[in-house]
Order: C-alpha cells, then structure tokens, then sequence
C-alpha cells in the first residue's frame, strides 16, 4: 500500500479526495511529524506528601507538523498549490486527514481544526518550495467504521444469552471510544419508555453480581414465593408476593445476609450499583412504598424510599446506589497492586402498603454497574418508527427515519451523556434494560421479548493503525 | 483509576435539551448550608452571532455523574453573559440554585399573633354604646400599670340603654389574605354582675358576626375553650370580635367599675396554615403556638410551589413559638432564617429537581454523626479568631402590647472568664418574633454557639477520595454534602461542641459550604463557620433583606 497523507471529506474507505499531500506537485517529507497527543492530567502536589496524586489522566490535542516538499512547474503553479493548501487548512468546519505509512493497510484518520494564522513557512521562493503546516488536531486518530453485532438482548435476565446485556469482545484501537448504538423503532410503541445502558469493561465482567432473582432471598413479613408463572423470570417458582400485609408499615419482606450477595467474594463483585426491582401491584390503586436497605452485620443503610405508581404492569424501579464491599476499601493490597476481593453485603428488599387491598410482587433485583458509565433515556412519546440512536461521538441521542434522516421529534431527554466508551482488548459488556419508567408504560417490553441492538464504532489510536487491530 | 473527571451538564429549556459537556471551559458550583445548591458557573466557547435554544434564561441546568447517572447540582441558568476577545467568542454561564427560590415571594403572613396591635375599636352605627363615654383601647391593665391589656368598658354615670356595647375587632387575618384556625383569650372584669357580658365573635370578610364566647362579669375572670375551625366556626372566618355589652333593661354606672381586660400574652390568634403537599389544614389546631416545622410546612404548601411538598422530609421540632406575625412582607428565606434563631438544631436544604420539575426540601436536624473521614495533606487553612466568644446578650424584641423588651442570658465561658472578661452580643427580633420566651430561646442558643473558640478554616480535598460512612463509600471531591460533619486527621482540636474531648490530631467540623472545580478536581470546604474574608462580607450584605419593622 502507499502512503497517504491527504485531505478527505470523510473516514471512509474511499473518501473524496480533498487534497493529496502525496501527489504532484505535493510530496510529504519524512521530517513531518504525526507525533502521539501529549497527557492531561489532573495532578495534586504539595509538601504534605511524598509525589502527586494524579487523580484524572487525558489526552491534549495532538500536533501534525507538515513538512512538505512543493514542486510545481511554475511560480503560479505554486502559488495555486498554496493556496488549495491555505484553503484546506482553513475549511470553517475543520477538515479530515488521512494518514497511512508506505506498506501499511490501513489508515488512520485526524480530525484537523481550523488554523487561523501561522499556517505554513515558506522556506524558500520559486517553484520548488519547503512548506510547512503546523496544525492543531484532535488527540486520536480513527479508524474505519466497525460494526458490531447485531445483538439480540433477551428482556428476560434468566435468559440461556444475553439476558439483559451483551458482551462487545475485539474492540481494536489503542484506547476507549465512543459507541454509536442503535435500536430499531416500533411504531406500535408509544414511545415513553426509559432504556437503560451500563458499561463494565474492568476485570471480567460475567464475575460481577448482577441479577438476584427474588425466589433465592430469604422470606421475610407476610411474603412468601410464589409458583411458577410465565410472566416472571425464572425457571420455578420464580416471583415472590407479599399479601396478606399483617404487618402495613414498612418492614422486611425478604433479605439476604450470611455471606451476603454475591455470596463468593471476588475482585470482581466489587463495585458501585444501581439497584432496580421488578414489580407489580396487583390493585393499581393501592399506595405502597417500597425500600432497599444494604449493609452487613454492623448495621443496615436506608435508601430513599419509592412509592409505586398506579399501575398493574410489571416494571422497574430504583431503589438507588449500593457499594460492594462498602465502607474502607483500599482495593489493591498495599504496593503490590493486587486487588483484593470483596465481600457480598446484606440485603433487605422493604415494603408498606399505606392504604389498599392488593398484594405486591417483586420478580427481582437487577445490580446495574454504576461506577464507570451509565444513561437512562427518556424516549419521547410518539417517536415509534425508525432507529433510536444513541451518537456517542456527538453526545447526543435522535430518532432516525428508515431513510437515514434525522426525525422532527421532541429532543430525547438523558439522565447521562449518551457517551458509552468501550475498551480495546478486553470483554466489555453493555447492561441493556429496555424500560425502566417507574410509572410503567402503556406498552411494556414483554418478558420474552428482545430489542436487536446495532453497535458502531471508530477504533481510536495514537499512532498508527496495524492491519488488523 | 479514572480517565476524565465523570461530570456532564446539560442544559434544557422548552425547545432544546442538550449536554454540551464538551462545549464547558470549566466547570465549578458551589452547594451551602443552610440552602443546599447555590451556584454554578461555566463558560462555553460559542458564537455570540446567534442564539442557541438550550441557552435561555431560567432554562434548566444540571451537572450529572454519568457514572451512575446522579445529579450532583441542579437550578436554572442566569442571563447568560457574552464576551469577544483574544480567547475568541464566549458565552460565560452563571446558574442559581433552588435556594433561590425562597426570595421568590414576598407576601405580609401570620402564623400566631399575640399582639394587641391589631385591635381597633369598632364605632357601633346604630348600636348604642352608652352616650360617648364607653371604651375600648390598649391600654395599661387597670389593676397592673406594668402590662398592656385590650380594656372595654364604661366610666362611671354613664346611662346605659339594653344592649348598650363595646366592640373592638381584629382585622389583620383579613388584611393578610389568610383564614383562622384558633383564637383564645383569659379575661378579667371589675365586678361579678349578671348584667354584663364578654362575647366573642367569628366573622367572615365583614359578615354576619357567629356568636363563639359567652360569659358574664365575674371578678375571677374567665378562660374559656378556645375556638378552633371546624370545630366552632366555619373554614373562611378572617375576623374575630370582642363585644361587651349591657343586657338589662336599663341603668347607670355606679363607679368606674366597668370594665373587661383582656392582658398582654392572654390573647392569641392562630392563622390557617397550608400543609406541605399545598391542601389547607383544616383540623389539628389543640395549640395556640405553632412549631417552627409547621410553619415550613406551611410555607411549602403556600409559598415555595417550586419545591416538591409532598414529598419533602420535614423533622418536628418542639419549641412553641407564641408569636411569629410577619405584618410587613416578608419572603420565605426570612422566615427560614427566623425559624433557624429559634430551632439552631435544624437546617434546611433544597436539592435535585423530580420529573415534574418541582425541587426537594430537606427541614432536618443538623448531624450529630461524622459523615466524611479525610486529612489536611491537600490543605487547609484557619485564620483563627477569638472573635466570636460570648458570655453575656442582651436580646431586644417587642411584646404584644408594642412595649420593647430586653432581655439577658448570660453563660459560662473558661477563656473569658480566666481573663476576667465580659462580652456581651446583641440581637434585635424586631416585632416579628417577639415573646419572652422566644428571647430567651435565641439567647441561648447564641451563647452555645459562641462558648468555645470557633474550630474553623477550609480544607482542600483535590483529586482523590474521602470516606463516606453514611453510604459507606469512597467518594469524589465533587460528591461531598455540605452541612454534614468532616472528621480531619491531622489538626488538634479546641474544645466544642464537636469536639468534646480533645483527642490529639482529629478535629470534627461542620462543612458550611463546598465549592468545586472541575480543572482541579478540588472542593474547598468552608468549615464550621465561613473564614473572615471579604468575599463572604460582601455576600452578606448583598443578602436580600428587608428590614425589620420597628
């Protein structure tokens, strides 16, 4: 393969051709530096202690320093070649770079900044010229668009695969990116729904708790498990129902303790989550508040309490943020950099009915990483035909027609940036809810029900780009 | 280990809703107690040429974890400032937090009034009265000339027809807007006689006055039930009446003695309150004082629509507060102030924004458990003052009769006393809350804040973790609370109400504020009390404020 150093209108395998920095009269000389993006740290220092804390780690933009050869057949013919460079070099927009050493198959691509001024040294006059182009790009050049999947994320969590998440294996670059993923639109849907998104993508992450199906906890006032039913996860008597309500105040209605959850300590568990529970009332009426209480032996933590909407659905709800292991947690034992496992903690799922006749049921509790990235989307009512979108390189979510346009819809409200990075050369895995609405919605995902999940990236890197990662 | 510091912000307004984290240059807000959110601030490099939809002013503004998708800040977007230079085009946004919206209104409120102020005598029209010489004024008590009483009545050898009477009313529920819930009195007479009654009345906006109290002179006085709505007199009565009155067939006073008092401090008037989801409180009126967690609920339910009252956690308080009547307008974050005085246990905090757009509302009990662990390897700084030492105060207020009163508190304090210093402080309560009790409470409660020298100072946590015990996790300096206790290895301790015993190197501090900053990854902690800076004096002042009436 040759070598390329050219402006193109696009990252694309045969992008338009905006000016090549390798054809007559342009050559590019060895001396150009395509030099990696400098560090951005956040650094804490001080006589207190001995070195800095350096607490956050960035990249800087990055510097390519053209150094090109120009020989041209005349002065003018010079001139005009100067000037389609300045003009390149000053696109409103920014412009696109596409760089590939001679043998090497694959390019990379920068994205160049404007330059305003001190564009390029002319070293010497006449047709034959030395020009210079200092410019400012950002710190990581892409590669060609990768797909991934589709991947069909299953409702159901006790699902054979990918219940409730998708594992994204042979992420190639050199650092994180961000996912550009898309759902299929319904238009049978309604909109209103909250899909969910979380990211693990440290240790392995089929290791981390994440699903802790009712039917295992121990029973606690007035609940008691329930038979099989198809509308629950599970394979046997897969739901529990608190009913007959003999205690009303809010009290335990099952829990875990002993070694807690998970119950093997492992690197792994350790983490920050956001813990949601499946449930339903059975009287949509009935004023009932539900609770998770975490902690161990020494004592018990109290989050918020929720009050359930008015709904016979079966849905999510948060219960809000729980630590494994919780409390003093150095993570790595002394020097050695070794990770010690954590321990499960105790779990008390709580509930009160207020006023009402009906029974509550909880199908069970999901364990979202929360420690790393999370989003929660607000889809708007009415956007149910086309994609969902999530653009992580443009931190930003739409809906999209069949045709590829952008929809006229009310702006997609985010809990979060819509900005999922995953990691080169390590298992990530993407958490999938599709509907965590505490109100319900008037269309639910089915438990046997699946969302196809498209996922597009661009690999991100240094330097430059081998063959194949 | 963490690559960029995990904070988005996003900006909504009816026509957008957008994160523009990587638009930010910067990035700090600032949270307070009292008050919770106060501030946030970011400049966003734009052009000026245009406008942009999720720029507008009182759009919304968050500041979000995505880690966890949590908001760590919230409030509305100031009119945003612009400016062109060599750093090119920038849009520098300010944003107010929810605090704020506590000086949204400003409305005249009563919650018990023990005035005598609001009394005025009612000319009768046709009703007789008794040739011009009946009375009704506050006056001295006629048996004490120390206190201020309502006295009706008639002098001696006025001729007296049937129903000959004094009126006197109180308007000031129907000048506020506002509704009675209770009114309650102790009265006392010259002489026991069949023939002349106290009454009282209910009225609605001048209507047809509702017979509530009956009784006739008698020289050992009388207490009667108090009136309470619902129970005696209808929801919507604004005005109440004393009447007394001759009901024989006819006569002439014999002597001067013929007269009703009703004393200062015997006479209370409680208003209608809201409850905090906004519906009126229509029963539960057994007191003629009011709780300061009352009157913030009432202030949720009337006032502060911005906030969620449904929802708010409001810890009951238990000193009853015999007079709080704001005549002149007064806005909400006074009135929190005021409660503040009274119950110095208490705080109030104001936080995230639910899905219907209506912010929280914390009234809590202060800490009384260390809540973060961290050290001074970052920095920290105290000025040190021994300014703030108090063994003596005067406290000023005005009683129900419009008398000012003084009165001192006096405490023990080892470091002025082993100088053999005395500092007296001084605090006016105005006419709004004005009872001996109420004084002495604020006394007090100030000489307790000022017994010990102030452990103050700020400290810098940049770039790493704190522990959390209350949700027992490592924390980021961007997830601290303000008005939670901070225990600091590293700092000997004085004495105070935190640090009970003077354990080597581990002092305990309230955080009163924390302001971070995203290109630093630090917040600077103002500990137990802001560091005398001018900064902090001129925030004071510019504190809004009405003043006083006097």
């Amino acid at each position: 393969m040759t070598a390329r150093v050219r402006f193109v209108d696009s990252i694309d395998a045969s992008p338009t051709v905006r000016l090549d920095l390798m054809a007559s009269p342009w050559t590019t000389d060895r001396k150009s530096r395509f030099d990696p993006p400098p560090p951005k740290r956040s650094k804490s220092s001080n006589l207190l202690r001995h070195g800095s804390i350096y607490s956050h780690n960035l990249y800087e933009d990055r510097i390519l320093d053209l150094q090109l050869i120009l020989d041209a057949s005349s002065s003018d013919t010079a001139a005009d070649a100067i000037q389609d460079l300045a003009r390149e070099l000053n696109r409103p927009d920014g412009n696109i770079l596409e760089y590939r050493l001679e043998g090497q198959t694959s390019s990379v691509f920068f994205h160049v900044v404007p330059v305003a001024s001190n564009q390029h040294e002319i070293l010497t006059n006449g047709p034959e010229q030395l020009v210079r182009a200092v410019c400012t790009a950002k710190p990581f050049g892409y590669g060609l668009m990768e797909t991934l999947g589709p991947f069909t994320v299953n409702n159901d969590p006790a699902a054979g695969s990918n219940g409730m998440f998708f594992d994204l294996s042979g992420v190639i670059g050199d650092v994180e990116t961000p996912l550009k993923i898309i759902t299929p639109g319904d238009s049978t849907i309604a909109g209103g729904r909250w899909p969910l998104m979380a990211v693990r993508r440290r240790g392995t992450p089929s290791g981390a708790p994440f699903i802790l199906q009712a039917e295992a906890m121990t029973m606690g006032q007035d609940t008691a498990v329930q038979s099989t039913s198809a509308l629950f996860s599970g394979a046997s008597n897969n739901y529990i129902r608190t009913s007959t309500w003999s205690v009303a105040t809010m009290a335990s209605r099952a829990s875990v303790s002993g070694n807690g959850f998970p119950s093997s300590a492992s690197v792994d568990a350790r983490g920050e989550y956001r813990v949601f529970a499946k449930v339903r009332k059975t009287v949509s009426t009935d004023d009932i508040r539900v609770q998770l209480q975490w902690g161990n032996s020494d004592g018990m933590i109290d989050n918020d309490e929720v009050t359930l909407a008015d709904s016979t659905e079966l849905h999510h709800v948060d219960l809000g943020l729980v630590n494994i292991p919780g409390a003093s947690d150095p993570i790595v034992d002394g020097f050695t950099g070794g990770q010690l496992a954590a321990e499960g903690i105790w779990l008390a799922w709580r509930a009160a009915r207020d006023a009402g006749t009906g029974n509550l049921e909880l199908d069970y509790l999901a364990f979202v990483p929360s420690d790393d990235q999370l989003m929660i989307t607000e889809q708007p009512r009415g956007a149910g035909s086309g994609d969902f979108v999530w653009d992580g390189p443009n931190d930003i979510a739409y809906l999209r027609t069949s045709g590829g346009a952008v929809a006229a819809t009310d702006p997609f409200a985010l809990t979060s940036s819509p900005a999922l990075f995953v990691t080169p050369g390590v298992t990530n895995r993407i958490y999938y809810i599709a509907d965590v609405n505490p109100d319900g919605v008037s269309v639910p995902p089915t438990l046997g029900g699946s969302t196809t999940i498209d996922v597009e990236y661009w690999p991100a890197y240094l330097n430059v780009r081998p063959a194949t990662s | 280990m963490s690559l960029q510091v995990p904070l988005t912000v996003r900006l909504r307004t009816s026509r957008s809703d957008k994160h523009i984290t990587r638009d930010v240059s910067d990035l700090v807000f600032r949270e307070v107690d009292p008050g919770g959110y106060s501030s946030a601030s970011f400049s966003i490099d734009r052009a000026l040429a245009r406008d942009y939809d999720e720029i507008a002013l009182y759009g919304d503004a968050d500041i979000i974890d995505t880690r966890n998708g949590e908001c760590v800040w919230c409030g509305r977007t100031e009119d945003p400032g612009k400016g062109a230079g060599s750093d090119g085009e920038t849009w520098e946004l300010a944003a107010t937090g929810p605090s704020a919206h506590v000086y949204d209104r400003t409305v005249p409120l009563i919650y018990v009034d023990r005035s005598l102020e609001g009394w005025v005598r009612l000319r009768n029209g046709s009703l007789p009265d008794g040739s011009g010489s009946a009375y009704g004024q506050v006056s001295n008590d006629p048996t004490n000339d120390q206190l201020k009483a309502l006295v009706m009545g008639w002098n001696k050898s006025v001729v007296l027809s049937t129903s000959a009477q004094v009126n006197m009313q109180y308007y000031r529920m129907r000048q506020t807007g506002q509704k009675l819930a209770r009114f309650d009195y102790n009265w006392d007479a010259a002489r026991t006689d069949t023939q002349f009654e106290i009454r009282s009345y209910s009225l609605t906006d001048g209507g047809s006055a509702v017979l509530q109290g009956q009784e006739t002179f008698n020289t050992a006085g009388g207490s009667p039930v108090a009136r309470v709505v619902g129970t005696h007199f209808t929801n919507g009565a604004n005005e109440w009446r004393f009447t007394v009155i001759y009901t024989a067939a006819g006569g002439t006073t014999a002597s001067d003695a013929y007269w009703v008092s009703v004393l200062e401090g015997d006479l209370y008037t409680v208003a209608m309150r809201y409850n905090a989801d906004g519906t009126e409180k229509t029963t539960g009126y057994t007191t003629s004082t009011v709780l300061a967690s009352e009157v913030v609920a009432d202030l949720l339910g009337r006032l502060l629509t911005k906030f969620d009252g449904a929802n708010a956690t409001i810890d009951t308080t238990t000193f009853p507060i015999e007079h709080l009547a704001y005549i002149d307008p007064v806005n909400p974050g006074k009135i929190l102030n005021d409660l503040m005085l009274l119950e110095p246990a208490f705080t109030w905090r104001a936080g995230n924004r639910n899905r219907e757009g209506k912010y929280a509302f914390d009234w809590v009990s202060r800490p009384t458990t260390v809540r973060y662990e961290a050290s001074i390897t970052d920095s920290y700084r105290s000025t040190g003052s021994a300014d703030g030492l108090y063994n003596g105060i005067t406290v000023r207020w005005r009683g129900p009769s419009g008398w000012v009163h003084h009165t001192r508190r006096t405490s023990t304090v080892p470091e002025l006393d082993n100088a053999e210093l005395t500092r007296d402080a001084f605090v006016d309560l105005g006419d709004e809350v004005s009872s001996e009790a109420s004084a002495e409470q604020v006394g007090d409660q100030f000489l307790d804040d000022h017994r010990y020298p102030a452990n103050e100072g700020t400290l810098i946590v940049a770039g790493k973790q704190i522990l959390d015990r209350y949700t027992n996790r490592m924390v980021w300096p961007w997830e601290i609370k303000a008005g939670y206790l901070i225990r600091v290895r590293g700092i000997k301790p004085r004495p105070n109400a935190l640090n009970t015993s003077t354990r080597d190197g581990v002092s305990v501090f309230r955080i009163k504020s924390k302001e971070f900053r995203a290109s630093t990854v630090t917040s600077a902690l103002e500990l137990d009390s802001y560091p005398p800076d001018v900064e902090r004096a001129v925030a004071q002042l510019q504190q809004h404020q009405i003043t006083r009436r006097r």
